[in-house]
């Protein structure tokens, strides 16, 4: 469950690190810059490379997530559960059109794709910190 | 551990909080919801786009606190957004343009749909560093866009201005500090937005006449030179109408009793006379006689020069009855008006009997009897003393033409030191007006004049003055007013 | 063993470091560590995470199936490393330990206040993990993690 609490730690400002596990069960930790809201039960990774992550999530749907609120430095740690990948609608479109927005203006247009708005149900919450 | 009491203590106080922190969340939603009213008016009150826009930018930041705002619109070509109003730049930038698909506001203006980030400055560092990357494999980059705005922006919400789902132009609003606006702030930048994507729409149509009209300026100038010496030729009429009004008026002015005649004779007392027109259909008349003073408030069909005709003979028959026919009371005197009015009003030629007639109160005092009379055609009497009014209304019968007449009622009262006496026509509790745009109503006026009845009469007269005002508000007076107070 | 350029751009004082570890289901967990060794011979990592981050949950899953994923990085420079391998030992940490864990926080702390500005300061000073373990691994592969074309490349 995503509280309101939890809102600024999924702004993209403080990276997050996801950890994902092959089928062979080989965990992988990669910093991700921002981990996007999508409901209440649910977040949103962009899949932009074919990379270690993933390729592992199709493999093996299980993850955990760690988002970082820059106001406070509290933590969570979240168990996440690949669903599906979505190519069209709100969630895609907004980070579609931060990635096209970002890399123009860093004159890196066309260098950046978003493949997919990859959506992950939610599992549990752990909170560290304040 | 907590005691049951603490607890309860404790669930209360944290309920309370909920509910304050709900009404404070209400009470700022409805006045944003005011203040978006507002904003809305005033930039619906103006057809000039760069007003218009102004307007909307500084308003974001009065009462919502954005810092830096701005609009671009597409020019013509449809590939380019260009600066046309800014707020809160050290230099405005008016003019400096945007492609279609560069940055936070080409992706929108390229994609119609809004967007909101709060880690520009964030994303832009990493980027960097990839770019990084890329040079240390000897790839070449290009250098970031120089784009319009805050050159350390970390927040922006941006929103397309459609009209009819056809893109015009791009509001902004950035900051230099991370996560600044939420959902609720893109709420309010977006109903904003559509209303400023219809003002400007509508002062867009308004510069399309405006250019429109030019062309048609040399023909109209041709029109308009007929128009004017018609005009002149109307004027000039209309000059020679108002100038036979105006001294209509000064005759019947010389029927009205002179302000030192009335002070002599009603002693304590006030006359409210405002006529709707130059001349009026009210009047009223005082005069001494047998011991008496009689008085009254007439009130003739109609009103302007129609009923200042009219009030021309009831003043004439008024003067006759008293003076010529030596009548001492006043039912005598209406019942020989009366007479006088229906016989020079069915003299009409060909034959045709005038509708048209008066409604008339008419009082006598008799200062040494300590007496009052009183007759009334269709008009009542107030009287008040200690503070309770009554009334005593006149026969239901007009002066002039009327199938069912029989002889006015002659009202007779004892005097006491201090009674107040009014009589008038109805202008006043027929003006339409207030908050609902109703008429005053007798019963509204009895009210008042309770209410007052114990001031001094010049500040009754005041009063009332400014209550009719202020009733009327901006409607039109709608008949000519008479109302008189005398205290004995 | 980790190369010595690598060796010596970890041992810097005050990065950010994230663990992943998982279990028989193969559902991973994730958390903070808050600073970390190389050990003498380049060939071991000791890293420190506080007891109330799901630690009996990375402690089960190091010792069900001993794979643990570090990844370790700089925040501005973007520079980062992941590090892979085998799980050998865990215990509290001594006074030595909460020493170093102090001292790699306030320097976390300085380079927080140089991005986000000195009210963080007041922020990290009610932040409390209380007690911290310490976890031991054998390095077995190193991958570059740094965003842009060379992501993902692994060091031989």
């Amino acid at each position: 469950m995503i509280t309101p609490d939890m809102q600024p730690a999924l702004q993209g400002l403080v990276p997050s690190v996801i950890v994902t596990c092959n089928a062979q069960g080989e965990p992988n930790t990669t910093i991700i810059s921002q981990v996007f809201y999508v409901d209440e039960t649910h977040v949103a990774l962009s899949f932009q490379f074919f990379n270690k992550t993933v390729k592992n999530i199709r493999e093996n749907p299980k993850a955990a997530v760690e988002i970082i609120n820059p106001m406070d430095f509290s933590m969570w740690d979240l168990e996440i559960e690949f669903e599906r990948s979505e190519r069209e609608g709100n969630i895609f479109d907004q980070m579609d059109m931060q990635l096209e927005a970002i890399a123009s203006m860093s004159g890196m247009t066309g260098i950046f794709k978003l493949h997919a708005a990859d959506i992950y149900k939610v599992k549990s919450v752990k909170k560290l910190g304040s | 551990m907590q005691s049951p009491a603490e607890e309860l203590k404790n669930s209360i106080v944290d309920n309370q909080l909920l509910i304050d922190k709900l009404n404070a969340d209400l009470a700022r939603k409805t006045q944003e919801v005011h203040i978006i009213q507002e904003i809305s008016s005033e930039i619906n009150t103006t057809l000039d786009l760069d007003t218009i826009l102004a307007k909307m930018l500084s308003s974001l930041d009065k009462t919502f606190d954005f810092k830096h705002s701005m609009v671009l619109l597409l020019n013509e070509s449809g590939e380019k957004l260009n600066v046309a109003a800014s707020h809160g730049y050290p230099e405005a930038g008016i003019g400096a343009e945007v492609k279609l698909g560069e940055g936070i506001i080409g992706v929108v203006a390229k994609r119609k749909k809004l967007m909101r980030m709060g880690n520009i400055g964030t994303q832009m560092a990493y980027l960097k560093s990839v770019k990084n990357q890329f040079a240390v494999l000897g790839k070449e980059m290009q250098e970031n866009l120089k784009l319009p705005g805050l050159p350390n922006v970390q927040s922006q919400v941006a929103i397309p201005l459609l009209a009819e789902n056809r893109l015009i132009g791009v509001l902004a609003v950035e900051s230099d500090k991370s996560n600044l606006f939420d959902s609720r702030d893109e709420l309010i930048i977006t109903i904003l937005a559509n209303q400023a994507a219809n003002a400007i729409e509508k002062a867009k149509a308004h510069t399309g006449l405006k250019h429109l009209n030019e062309h048609l300026e040399d023909l109209v100038i041709l029109r308009t030179t007929e128009v004017v010496a018609q005009k002149e030729i109307i004027e000039e009429k209309n000059k020679s109408i108002t100038d036979s009004i105006r001294y209509a008026k000064r005759i019947q002015d010389a029927l009205l009793p002179s302000i030192s005649y009335a002070n002599e004779n009603l002693k304590d007392h006030f006359i409210l006379f405002k006529p709707k027109d130059i001349v009026s259909g009210d009047f009223y008349w005082v005069n001494a006689k047998h011991g008496k003073v009689f008085f009254t408030a007439i009130d003739c069909t109609g009103h302007g020069v129609p009923g200042a005709f009219v009030s021309i003979v009831a003043h004439g028959n008024l003067q006759r009855s008293l003076v010529i026919f030596g009548l001492k009371t006043p039912a005598e005197i209406l019942d020989k008006v009366n007479e006088g009015v229906v016989e020079m009003f069915s003299k009409g030629e060909h034959g045709t009997d005038i509708k048209d007639g008066m409604d008339i109160a008419l009082c006598a005092i008799d200062r040494e009897n300590m007496k009052l009379e009183f007759s009334g055609a269709n008009n009542p009497l107030y009287f008040i003393r200690n503070g309770i009014l009554t009334e005593t209304k006149g026969d239901k019968q007009p002066i002039g033409h009327y199938i069912s007449r029989k002889n006015f009622t002659n009202h007779i009262f004892d005097l006491q030191k201090g009674d107040l006496v009014y009589i008038f026509s109805d202008g006043f509790a027929d003006q339409f007006g207030g908050p609902k745009g109703k008429k005053f109503k007798y019963a509204q006026l009895k009210e008042l004049l309770l209410a007052i009845h114990e001031k001094p009469m010049k500040e009754q007269k005041n009063i009332l003055e400014n209550s009719f005002e202020e009733w009327k508000g901006s409607q039109e007076q709608i008949d000519d007013i008479c109302l008189i107070g005398v205290r004995i | 063993m980790i190369p010595q350029q690598i060796v010596e751009f970890i041992s810097q004082l005050g990065l950010p470091m994230s663990f992943g570890t998982r279990d028989a289901d193969l559902q991973t967990s994730v958390s903070h560590a808050w600073g970390m060794k190389v050990s003498d011979d380049s060939e071991k990592i000791t890293f420190y995470f506080p007891k109330i981050a799901l630690s009996e949950k990375h402690l089960a899953n190091m010792q069900h199936n001993g794979r643990i994923a570090f990844t370790i990085g700089h925040s501005v420079s973007h520079v980062c490393y992941q590090l892979k391998g085998k799980y050998l030992s865990h215990s509290h940490c001594n006074e030595d330990d909460n020493q170093f864990i102090k001292k790699n926080f306030s320097v976390f702390e300085n380079s927080a206040v140089e991005i986000y500005g000195e009210p963080v300061r007041e922020i990290f000073k009610k932040l409390n993990f209380g007690e911290y373990i310490s976890v031991t691994f054998y390095v077995e592969d190193i991958f570059n993690q740094t965003p842009g074309p060379g992501a993902g490349t692994k060091f031989n």
